[in-house]
């Protein structure tokens, strides 16, 4: 049969749904949706775990989704939790419990994992997607417990921030001093301001944004509800903002809404992040696109295991957008950065045959170029360290939890020495082990070539012949200590890959 | 013109309950009427009987209650709870002297001279029929007779609701000269009445009570009797159950049955000239009081005559029984699926037949590509095929959920136990929503077939309940439109207990968005109206008392709508005042069948829409139930539903038209042709399975072997 059936099901902070897809060679259609509400984030962000009689509802909600499951005849299912479990202090007891309660396998999201897919949902809305990112672009996603925005331009994604400002966290955070009042929305505002401030200083600037993309399951459900048309996305600043305060009027009435209490109590705050947001960006456009977590997982279901065309987009080009804003801000020498990067590269792809890694590795070795030595900019005594961190603590998104730590040591092992290193193998498996020292050695090579900081390796090749890495530079210029560092002693790149490197100099 | 919707005073609206008697006083006219076949008028007087047994235990037993809970709030029309009982009374008593008058003045005469008559006793016997009935007494009704004696030993007994009873005055032979009660219940489990041998080419009838009443001293051997008489009683029935309290609603409606016949007595028939004696202990007894009691001359309880409508014979004074006919679209035998995915498919019942909604859910039970099979059900007949079907489908293996109401009044008995057979076969069966009527008719049928998923759905304006689709005039319809299959995935998904989806395709629901949906189609016309251009509202529909709906076409009437309602029942809406209401017109048909079907029509300037659903402009249909709009999309189907509401508007026979003070009247009819709508129904579906006979015939052709 040319088409599969697939169910993605998101465990949120406060509901799980379930979405069913046919997924054909033609695209991806859904076929059923089923939300359930339970406060699991309003345990999390309260008490650091969730409380046993909710983990108990939530197993048998999804032992429901199990059997509507068969009912579709699904072939394939992801069930991916985001931060209400991730920030859970029993977030492997209650995998465990789903596991022997339903048989299901629940992955844990990282944030920057959960964003890429709900990027990707929004992707895969090609229509207005790639259009819209040509110009100057914001996206929020608003969540439970952080919200992220993202800016692209000329057709990538620029840069990435997340914000400790999720609907319920407001909510939890704000509990003891709310009191029911009018005065309650002024101070969630002043709450939230606080923030927004921040990002609008250090991030936003003076970036021109044209067009505010805002996704997430606050919103969906808003404009579904509150505005006029239901099936419209696109709307003008002053259309949102008349309905925002047509809502905000209405006050955080349960019964108005004939919703939940505990969705009541998240729809809020949740839609004044957005606004706030909206305020800082001054864009004059609202796209609500009105996709969801499990669109992101089906579309990339499709591409990996359907091949379906889903994306016109590229997401590694946005991965090293990201990057290299980072290293804008950290990095003082570009032309350093570029030619590590280059001259790293070329060597991967010479020594193709012996490290036999793919794409993916080669991508985290350009991130790891670019980013080699912006630890500088907090200290010239401690670079490595330094460099450790700011990846660590920087949203890549597009890079899984693991990804970005491999990065991170590899920044850092660039300029310290590997062998000092027998606290990573404890702490990493050996194949991500592998990957950090396979890289770490090429790009110290790049780095040693440019030790100097001069690019004298401007027109050099790179050849594996013999046991040999053979590095031909045509230049005119010394090369005396370059030579020295790198065909001298044993250098990592000989340890790991048992090949030596070799400079020829060709002056021409 | 304000924008705001005006608030209409009490003046604007008819009480809802003097508005239902108003509509059985059109049934009874029915009955009264000379140009209906004479069997059809006894039907007819049947129908009031029942009509107000059940008016009397829901509606009189709750407006009790609010008396006697000294609740005093005023209904749409300004009347109190008291004041409403009052009016509601006297009118009942003027009505039951007319429901007799016609019995013995008019229809018993003409039974007579048709050749059946109906005994009053064993004066006018033959001596063969007293023998017959000495012998069916002693072999049939005498051993199920439990005479109950009242002393001071043995308390006055339980008399079951609606049950029929005899009671009696008796002394004890050789005894002192105290009097003593007693009463025997006419047996339930025996047809009411008996037929007995013919006497002179005339057949006669004789009713239970009147046999018993022959015998009634075989029953107290040891006394003589004084005086004796039957009796019947109504109690309050109005089911209140406690849903936030009652863990498992299943067992509470099991319980409140029980329950039921402990109810308070609301209503006491008496035959005239019972003894002032035995009124007397009965009064005591039932604590009831004289606006209760209805002294009655002739027999209690004039349901049987449904019954009697049933004897063979006299069938040229019964209207012809239209067969339904089949569907053209649905070929018997064929593959229902196939066929539906050809275009959407109208059935109009009983003038088509009910059987493709019965075979849909049995060729998906048995289809191996059928996955699953979700149906709401309420009031369904007991040996219903639609559930024999969805057991066996849970038995192949299919997903089976069937949300069950056991809120129906009247049948809860009669759900429970297939309830219980549904879940032991393996279908998941909801029990109701908490706080909610399930009253929404649809079937999905979830199919996989080689393009992926499918849905077809089935969507009514009636019950799925094959007896009552003989005589309720139903619409229903076939999709498997993919907004619609979405839609019906997702009213499933609320019934399981899951949030509502962020919106819907097509169909509306109540309680959660209909009325507003109601209001803003009329908005719409009345917005149309007053910007110069043609607008118009045709509305079919049971009952209309909600008062938002009608200040809304109120509001419309006056922005210039032209609005035409067939309200069979209820209709709290006064029409013809001035600058208010002169825009509407509202009618009522009653007919053979039971006009069920709700369409909605909105001219929307020139796109005109049309919507069917399960509800009624009742605010209990768009407050406390689960409800289903659904509108007729495809061009041919709509022409077709057009047309019925045509028809209707177009009948001059069994149309009567409401006045502004409340009373219904036919126009007189001049000199055009008459129109029967249901009659024309029955016609047309007759006419559409020939034309495709004949079609068909034109293009058979032999095929010769080949070797």
């Amino acid at each position: 049969m040319a088409v599969t059936t697939f169910a993605a099901i998101d465990i949120g902070s406060y509901e799980v749904e379930m979405v069913i897809y046919e997924i054909g060679t033609k695209g991806i259609k859904q076929l059923d949706h089923v939300r359930h509400i339970i406060a699991l984030g309003s345990d999390t962000y309260k008490n650091k775990s969730v409380s046993y009689k909710l983990v108990d509802e939530l197993c048998e909600v999804l032992y429901d989704f199990v059997k509507m499951m068969s009912t579709y005849r699904v072939r394939d299912c992801r069930i991916f939790a985001t931060s209400a479990i991730r920030e859970s202090g029993n977030a492997l007891n209650i995998i465990d419990r789903i596991k022997v309660r339903t048989g299901l396998d629940v992955e844990i999201f990282s944030n920057s994992e959960q964003r890429l897919i709900m990027y990707e949902a929004v992707a895969s809305r090609r229509d207005g997607f790639n259009s819209l990112i040509e110009k100057g672009v914001a996206m929020a996603d608003v969540g439970s417990g952080s919200s992220q925005v993202s800016l692209f331009d000329h057709g990538s994604l620029i840069t990435t921030q997340n914000v400790r400002l999720g609907a319920m966290r407001v909510n939890e955070k704000l509990e003891d001093i709310l009191q029911n009042s009018a005065s309650d929305l002024s101070i969630m505002e002043e709450y939230i301001d606080t923030d927004i401030e921040v990002l609008k200083h250090l991030f936003i600037k003076e970036r021109k944004i044209e067009c505010l993309i805002a996704v997430g399951d606050g919103i969906n459900w808003f404009m579904s509800r509150i505005g006029e048309d239901r099936s419209k996305e696109y709307y003008t600043r002053d259309e949102f903002i008349e309905i925002y305060h047509r809502f905000y009027l209405m006050g955080n009435s349960a019964e108005r809404l004939g919703i939940s209490k505990e969705f009541a109590e998240v729809i809020l705050p949740s839609i004044m992040i957005y606004k706030k947001i909206l305020d800082v960006t001054d864009a004059q456009t609202l796209w609500i696109p009105g996709v969801r977590l499990c669109d992101g997982i089906a579309a990339e279901y499709a591409v990996k295991v359907k091949k379906t065309e889903v994306f016109d987009h590229d997401f590694t080009a946005d991965i090293l957008a990201a990057a290299r804003n980072i290293s804008k801000r950290y990095s003082w020498n570009k032309e350093h950065v570029k030619f590590v990067e280059k001259n790293s590269l070329a060597v991967f792809d010479a020594a193709k045959k012996i490290h036999g890694l793919g794409k993916r590795e080669r991508l985290l070795l350009q991130i790891a170029c670019i980013l080699h030595d912006c630890g500088q900019y907090i200290s010239m005594l401690y670079p490595a360290e330094c460099s450790y961190n700011i990846v660590m603590s920087t949203e890549i998104i597009g890079l899984s939890h693991l990804e970005r730590e491999i990065v991170a040591n590899i920044v850092k092992y660039t300029t310290i020495d590997f062998d000092a290193s027998h606290e990573l193998a404890a702490v990493m498996d050996s194949e991500a082990y592998l990957t950090v020292s396979k890289l770490t050695a090429i790009i110290k090579i790049g780095n040693t070539l440019d030790r100097g900081h001069r690019q004298k390796f401007r027109n050099s090749t790179y050849e594996v012949k013999d046991r040999e890495l053979r590095i031909t530079a045509r230049t005119f210029e010394d090369i005396t200590i370059e030579k020295g560092l790198l065909c001298g002693g044993i250098t990592l790149f000989e340890q790991v890959y048992g090949l030596k490197p070799v400079i020829i100099q060709k002056r021409r | 013109m304000a924008d705001n919707q005006k608030e209409y005073g009490a003046e604007y609206f008819f009480n809802r309950e003097l508005s239902w008697i108003e509509f059985n006083a059109r049934v009874l006219a029915e009955a009264r009427d000379k140009s209906n076949p004479l069997f059809e008028r006894l039907k007819f007087l049947s129908i009031t009987a029942s009509n107000f047994d059940e008016f009397f235990m829901i509606r009189v037993a709750s407006l009790k209650d609010m008396v006697n809970a000294g609740y005093d709030k005023k209904d749409i029309s300004g009347m109190k709870p008291q004041k409403q009982l009052d009016a509601i009374l006297s009118r009942v008593h003027d009505f039951v002297n007319t429901q007799y008058s016609t019995y013995n003045r008019s229809l018993l005469p003409q039974l007579k001279s048709s050749g059946l008559t109906i005994l009053g006793g064993f004066e006018d016997m033959t001596e063969e029929q007293k023998i017959f009935c000495d012998r069916y007494f002693m072999e049939e009704v005498y051993p199920v007779l439990t005479p109950m004696a009242v002393d001071s030993s043995r308390p006055f007994p339980l008399i079951r609701n609606k049950s029929l009873n005899i009671a009696a005055l008796l002394k004890k032979k050789n005894g002192d000269e105290e009097l003593e009660f007693a009463t025997v219940q006419v047996p339930q489990g025996l047809p009411r009445f008996v037929e007995l041998p013919e006497s002179d080419g005339m057949r006669c009838v004789i009713l239970l009570e009147n046999i018993i009443e022959k015998y009634v001293d075989k029953l107290f051997l040891n006394y003589d009797i004084i005086t004796y008489s039957p009796y019947r009683v109504m109690r309050n029935a109005d089911l209140d159950i406690e849903e936030d309290e009652a863990a498992d609603l299943l067992k509470e409606i099991e319980r409140q049955i029980k329950k039921r016949q402990w109810g308070e007595a609301i209503r006491l028939e008496i035959q005239d000239k019972m003894d002032k004696r035995l009124l007397k202990i009965l009064k005591k007894e039932l604590k009831i009081e004289d606006s209760s009691i209805y002294e009655i001359n002739g027999p209690l309880d004039l349901t049987f005559l449904m019954k009697l409508y049933g004897l063979d014979g006299f069938d040229s004074l019964k209207e012809k029984a239209h067969v339904p006919q089949p569907v053209p679209e649905l070929a018997a035998g064929g593959n229902i699926f196939d066929a539906i995915r050809r275009g959407d498919i109208l059935m109009h019942h009983p003038y088509q037949s009910f059987e493709p909604v019965v075979d849909f859910v049995r060729q998906a039970a048995n289809d191996p590509k059928v996955l699953a099979i979700k149906q709401t059900l309420y009031r369904v007949s007991g040996n219903s095929p639609i559930i024999a079907s969805l057991a066996r489908a849970a038995e192949n293996g299919k997903q089976v959920s069937v949300l069950v109401e056991l809120k129906a009044r009247f049948d809860e008995e009669n759900n429970i136990i297939w309830a219980r057979k549904l879940e032991q076969a393996g279908c998941h069966v909801i029990y109701g929503l908490v706080g909610l009527k399930t009253h929404c008719k649809i079937t999905l049928v979830v199919r996989r077939e080689e393009e992926g998923i499918r849905r077809y759905v089935h969507l009514g304006t009636g019950n799925y309940n094959d007896s009552t689709a003989k005589l309720y005039t139903d619409l229903g319809m076939f999709t498997c439109s993919q907004p619609i299959g979405e839609d019906a995935t997702a009213v499933f998904n609320m019934l399981s207990g899951y949030s509502e989806p962020l919106g819907w395709n097509r169909l509306s629901l109540a309680p959660l968005w209909l009325r507003d949906r109601f209001l803003y189609l009329i908005n719409r016309e009345k917005e149309h109206a007053l910007e110069g251009r043609d607008a118009y509202i045709i509305a079919k529909m049971n009952s209309l008392c909600d008062k938002k709906i009608i200040s809304a076409l109120y509001d419309a009437s006056r922005a210039g709508v032209n609005i035409r309602l067939i309200v069979r029942g209820i209709c709290c809406l006064v029409p013809g005042i001035e600058g208010v209401s002169e825009n509407i017109e509202v009618r009522s048909i009653v007919g053979t069948y039971l006009e069920h079907s709700r369409i909605f029509c909105f001219g929307n300037n020139g796109q005109e829409e049309i919507y069917m659903g399960s509800c009624d402009w009742m605010p209990r249909n768009l407050d406390r139930r689960v409800e289903i709009l659904f509108p007729v999309e495809n061009r041919q189907l709509k022409e077709s539903v057009r047309h019925i509401l045509d028809v209707q508007l177009a009948d001059n026979v069994k149309s009567r038209f409401l006045g502004k003070n409340g009373d219904y009247a036919k126009q007189p009819r001049t000199g055009s042709k008459k129109v029967i709508s249901q009659k024309v129904f029955c016609a047309e579906a007759d006419a559409l399975v020939k034309n495709d006979e004949e079609a068909e015939g034109n293009t058979r052709v032999f095929i010769p072997l080949e070797k």
